[in-house]
């Protein structure tokens, strides 16, 4: 194997480039239009490109990548995970071209992709299974009604050829199951081209707890430990961990066995996943069969944290047919390792994801960094919005957790809202702390979703704000005045927040400033006064002393984006225009995209009259389903989208007349 | 690089390295400076406030009652058409002191940053008199012209006047005629003026838009008409409407005075700077040379240094060593004419010439003078003059050495020096001393003063002195005998005027100067008047009238 293709992008694709080159084997990239200028596309030693810009279009189009595989002659090829790594038919595809194909056999994926097939072959391996049925596309509405009463209620749509969250619904009770369905169904579709779901029993306060299997060509399979990745949003894992603090110390033996006893049972050869749910607590506690994932799992690293071993380096072995290089016994995990995932995306709505420039980005090197951007990079809507994973491993978990929480507290994040707020929250928080970690975490600490930053840290980074600016190039001190009169006045809308207005003067001992909410008159309204404020210019950063606390802020700004860290927190702003634009208020009025995407369904037309909270139009974006809905009643009075169109955020999809009365 | 000055005050190079400044009167100065201070701070404060009145709850009223009708007062207009934390250099806040005008002549005039371009600013304060112009009101607004025609600023008037004080109409008139004039002069010579008028610029005040390059009024709130109704219906017995005689909309659409209709006033200053943009004004002067580099010695020691009693006499160098870039002053001329200072240094990282007193002027230091600034002509580099100057010396020795022939060496090379002049009055300014030394008369193009200035034509001591003396032989050329104690409570009472009409205040309030600044300030004051200079070219002259050898 001298030359290997990833049929991926991103950090995955990064992710197998450093493992192949450490090991003097070429690379080589694929890369669609918006990742002609991704990191991956750079790194690689040579890269070949895709026509178009949709997953569909390009990392998904079989042809396409087998074209690229002939084209730069590569002798293997690794599927990374998603996209086309447990698609049978391109698997053979690739064998049938004489590249090595670094993964499982097709028929090891058929076997586990059927996820029906996966729980019969499961059971015949002695692993214990969640109660849950079949859904062929051909049933009445009365039969799948009475099926899902079988399974019980709450349950879970689940599209039978996917993982990874994707065509996922939970269904409370029957009367929305039919919605629910034909949603799951649609974005089984856009996914992985098959609408088949089936339906599962939804096991409550439940773990995920899953094995990490490896298999070669000389008939031995080893497992690797466990990861528990129960904290997840909307069935996508965020953050994941080994060992598991969770599994019952009695149940870690027999879930390996399992494990491996399924994968034996199917002849496994690579790297495989054997996920488990683990409901109850203690001697209660029992795990069940969920899936086996057959590819390298996103959360692979806390493995190789724990282990020291290279995941990768063990996939490209097994490949060439080599043997696994360890026996079971040589395995011995050691300390504690956590992964986080950190998102272009705001938890606190929704978990709306963030397009545009990444200006900065760079993590305190006490953790490990696998992430398909940079400094500068463009974070489209094509894709995943998933930035990086962070990992950290330590001695013990508690630990493992405060260095990861600081590490990302002290992480330059600008120009996207992320989810790293909410996730210093988790890694900080006391359920996290005793290890109380279950799949309804974030249900039963919502406040980790909307982290506040607290009150003074805004106050202090607001005064770090304006108390930047640096003085004119002759040496006269920002806004200096022989007659100190009026506050100087400053507009700032928080990313993801609300707006203020601050209230500044410099003084002849320092520095007066107050802030009003941004709905105040400036002029007429008292702002509130922050007390003695110390502002003192520090190499490239500021010292900024409020409450008796100074801390050292860094102000970058690009543009009317301007970024404000300091060691523990850090926030965006845009500068608010100091004049309204007056010529802006005409225009059309109705809901808009939230984000830039694909529109899949439009649910109205000119003339229909419309109730609040009705679905107009549905959009697709970054892989997940956004439903525009009317926030009033009233009547469509001009329909501006049509379904396959792509729009970018803001746009206005309907213009609604919301007066006018029904007919 | 140029030698750096050393402080006294430097306990590094002082024997024993004593804590305690050997400078004497140290502490006492200090004291007595931070007082003049306090006192200042109280009237710039009553300034700031508006209103005009005497009584803070009426001018309270007033600024409410303005504010109510969502108005902005005229440093928040100023503000806003600043960009961001640009520096602002506010002229003569205290104009008036001392005369019945309202403190600041209700009128507020200063030069700050409008994308970039410096530009003089003058704005109309509608709480005081409702913004209508008294004799200061007047004047300050012709200083800011003339400060604006000498530099080169682009003109932005924030304009919200009922017109002349009525009352003083035969103080301002005539003088105020000029205001006309001079605003139209300053476009011939291609100096941009741009008004934006928020209220009432009635009868003289509507010729400030009509003399304007660029006009912006605010609608629903500009008036702008020769006559208002009361006297369109006195005049020609007509019931004008007053949208009709002189609403924005009608001078936006009908009358063609008003070149953009703003909505509001965030509206006026926002097409404002716009304006200002689209100028793309360059500056002409030839700007700073190196980068600026704060001085050694910390600034708050100005307090100190400076005699509360302007008699005793300070070390100009000390001064130099608080206001210079990185402290550092090439002297010329160091051995000869000692009681003046003479040399090179930088400030805001603008080349300057320096002439600072350190005593009475003689011929040596006249001379010296002279040749100084020939040579900083020569290079066309402004000139600092720090004045703190009793006078030329006088007696029998100095009048037959010369003095009189060298002391007009000095005035005809400053009053033909075509460099720009800036002078600040750190101490005393008596006698033609002021004129050697570019006092106001000989056209600096600003002038500051600190709280401990003191002019006049000599000391009242002196000056009460020779008012006996010359009493004395009146009497007793007459064959009246001189009686002492008689004559005493009148020559005290001459002293008390003449000191009290020879304060930092009392100038400032007759605009002898363009503001009293903190001694700390000093050198931020000086650096934005060097950057303004440099909006214009810089010239050196080429003739002097004739030296008297």
């Amino acid at each position: 194997m001298r030359r290997i293709l990833v049929a991926n992008r991103g950090e995955i694709a990064r992710r197998v480039f450093r493992t192949a080159r450490a090991m003097g084997i070429q690379t080589v990239a694929v890369y669609s239009e918006p990742d002609a200028d991704a990191p991956f596309v750079r790194e690689a030693d040579m890269a070949v490109a895709l026509r178009g810009s949709t997953s569909v279009e390009t990392y998904l189009d079989v042809d396409q990548i087998l074209e690229a595989v002939r084209r730069c002659g590569a002798d293997a090829v690794h599927p990374g995970y998603g996209f086309l790594s447990e698609n049978p038919a391109f698997a053979e595809a690739v064998t049938a071209a004489g590249v090595t194909w670094i993964g499982p056999t097709p028929d090891s994926i058929r076997a586990m992709a059927l996820k029906v097939e996966a729980k019969r072959l499961a059971a015949e391996a002695g692993v214990p299974l969640v109660p849950g049925a079949e859904l062929p596309d051909s049933l009445g509405d009365a039969e799948v009604a009475r099926i899902a009463a079988d399974v019980g209620y709450p349950l879970m749509v689940k599209a039978s050829a996917g993982g990874g969250g994707k065509g996922m619904r939970i269904v409370e009770s029957a009367d929305v199951l039919a919605e629910a369905l034909a949603s799951a169904r649609r974005e089984a579709q856009a996914s992985f081209g098959d609408p088949t779901v089936f339906l599962e029993r939804y096991l409550k306060r439940s773990r995920h707890v899953e094995v990490q299997v490896f298999g070669d060509t000389h008939g031995h399979v080893v497992h690797l430990g466990e990861r528990e990745c129960s904290i997840q949003r909307r069935h996508q894992k965020i953050v994941e961990e080994s060992p598991s603090p969770g599994l019952a110390a009695r149940l870690a033996q027999p879930m390996y066995d399992a494990a491996v006893a399924l994968a034996q049972r199917i002849g496994y050869v690579g790297a495989g996943t054997v996920e488990f749910i683990v409901a109850g607590e203690g001697d209660d506690q029992d795990f069940y069969f969920l899936e086996m994932n057959t590819r390298l799992q996103v959360e692979h690293p806390v493995t190789e944290m724990v282990t020291g071993l290279d995941l990768v380096e063990w996939q490209i072995r097994v490949a060439r047919g080599e043997a696994l290089p360890r026996a079971q016994e040589e395995i011995v995990p050691c300390g504690h390792a956590i992964e986080v995932r950190l998102y272009a995306e705001d938890p606190a709505r929704g978990y709306l994801p963030n397009t545009g420039i990444l200006h900065a980005f760079t993590v305190p090197s006490v953790a490990r960094v696998d992430s398909g951007v940079e400094s500068g990079c463009e974070v489209s809507a094509y894709y995943d919005p998933m930035l990086a994973k962070v990992i950290v491993q330590a001695v013990d978990r508690t630990t493992a957790a405060q260095s990861l929480a600081l590490a990302l507290r002290g992480a330059t994040i600008h120009g996207l809202i992320t989810n790293r707020d909410s996730l210093v929250a988790i890694l900080e928080s006391l359920r996290f702390a005793i290890g109380d970690t279950t799949t309804a975490f974030l249900d039963e600490e919502p406040t980790t979703l909307d982290a506040a930053v607290p009150g003074i840290v805004l106050d202090r980074h607001c005064v770090a704000v304006v108390g930047d600016a640096g003085p004119t190039p002759d040496g006269v001190a920002a806004g200096w005045r022989n007659v100190p009169a009026v506050h100087e006045l400053l507009g700032l809308q928080r990313l993801g927040g609300d707006s203020r207005i601050v209230a500044y003067q410099r003084t002849r001992n320092g520095f007066a400033a107050g802030v009003l909410d941004g709905g105040a008159d400036p002029f007429a309204d008292e702002p509130r006064d922050l007390g003695d404020v110390g502002v003192r210019g520090a190499d490239d950063a500021v010292d900024i002393t409020l409450g008796g606390i100074q801390a050292r802020c860094r102000v970058t700004r690009y543009g009317d984006l301007i970024c404000v860290d300091d060691p523990l927190w850090s926030t965006q702003w845009r500068e608010q225009p100091r004049f309204a634009d007056r010529e802006a208020d005409a225009g059309a009025r109705g809901p808009s995209t939230p984000v830039p995407g694909t529109v899949t369904v439009v649910d109205v037309k000119a003339g229909d009259r419309v109730t609040a909270g009705q679905t107009l139009v549905v959009l697709e974006a970054m892989k997940m389903e956004h439903r525009i809905t009317a926030d009033s009643d009233g009547v469509v009075i001009e329909v501006l989208v049509e379904p396959g169109q792509a729009v970018d955020a803001h746009a206005i999809v309907v213009v609604l007349d919301i007066k006018q009365e029904p007919t | 690089m140029a030698p750096v000055l050393r402080s006294r005050l430097d306990p590094t190079i002082r024997p024993g390295g004593s804590a305690e400044p050997p400078l004497s009167g140290f502490g006492s100065n200090r004291a007595a400076m931070l007082e003049s201070l306090a006192e200042i701070d109280g009237l710039l404060a009553k300034v700031i406030a508006g209103g005009g009145s005497g009584d803070p709850e009426k001018n309270a009223k007033t600024v409410a009652r303005h504010r109510g009708r969502g108005k902005l007062l005229p440093r928040e207009r100023i503000n806003l058409l600043l960009d961001r934390d640009s520096p602002f250099l506010e002229l003569s806040p205290l104009a008036g002191w001392g005369t019945d005008d309202p403190l600041g002549g209700g009128v507020a005039t200063g030069i700050g940053r409008v994308h970039g371009t410096e530009c003089m600013i003058v704005a109309n304060d509608p709480t005081v008199k409702g913004g209508s112009q008294g004799p200061t009101s007047v004047a300050k607004g012709l200083r800011a012209m003339e400060i604006a025609r000498l530099n080169r600023l682009p003109l932005v008037s924030l304009t919200e006047s009922g017109g002349a004080d009525l009352p003083k109409q035969a103080e301002i008139f005539v003088p105020g005629g000029a205001s006309f004039k001079k605003l139209t002069q300053l476009s011939a010579i291609g100096i941009p003026t741009v008004t934006l008028v928020f209220g009432s610029s009635t009868a003289g005040g509507a010729y400030v838009p009509g003399m304007s390059d660029y006009v912006v009024l605010q609608k629903d709130a500009a008036r702008v008409y020769l006559g208002g109704p009361p006297l369109v219906k006195m005049a020609i017995d007509e019931d004008a409407d007053e949208e009709e005689l002189g609403g924005a909309e009608m001078h936006a659409r009908t009358s063609g005075l008003a070149d953009y209709l703003a909505l509001d006033e965030l509206d006026a200053l926002r097409i404002g700077r716009q304006i200002v943009e689209h100028l793309r004004w360059r500056k002409a002067g030839p700007g700073p040379d190196r980068a600026p580099v704060e001085p050694l010695y910390d600034p708050e020691e100005l307090l100190g240094i400076p005699s509360a009693d302007v008699r005793a006499p300070f070390e100009a160098r000390e001064v130099l060593a608080r206001v210079l870039d990185g402290s550092e002053f090439e002297e010329f001329k160091a051995l000869y004419g000692s009681t003046l200072v003479t040399g090179w240094g930088h400030i805001g990282g603008y080349p300057v010439g320096v002439l600072a007193n350190n005593g009475i002027l003689f011929s040596q230091e006249s001379e010296k003078g002279a040749q100084f600034i020939q040579l900083c002509n020569r290079m066309g580099v402004p000139i600092l003059f720090a004045q703190n100057i009793t006078g030329f010396m006088v007696g029998t020795r100095y009048e037959q050495g010369g003095i009189i022939k060298d002391g007009a060496k000095l005035i005809n090379a400053v009053s033909n020096s075509t460099v720009p002049h800036l002078t600040l009055m750190m101490g005393a300014s008596y006698g033609a001393g002021n004129y050697g030394m570019s006092g106001r008369a000989y056209d600096p193009r600003f002038v500051f003063s600190w709280p401990n200035h003191r002019i006049a034509v000599m000391g009242p001591k002196q000056l009460a002195g020779v008012l006996t003396i010359v009493a004395r032989q009146k009497a007793e050329s007459t064959g009246i005998e001189f009686d002492d104690a008689a004559f005493a409570p009148m020559r005290d009472a001459f002293e008390q005027q003449v000191e009290s009409q020879s304060t930092a205040l009392f100038a400032t309030g007759r605009l002898w100067d363009d503001g009293i600044i903190d001694p700390r300030d000093t050198r931020n004051a000086l650096t934005l008047s060097l950057s303004a200079v440099h909006s214009a070219p810089i010239c050196g002259a080429e003739s002097y009238g004739v030296f008297r050898m």
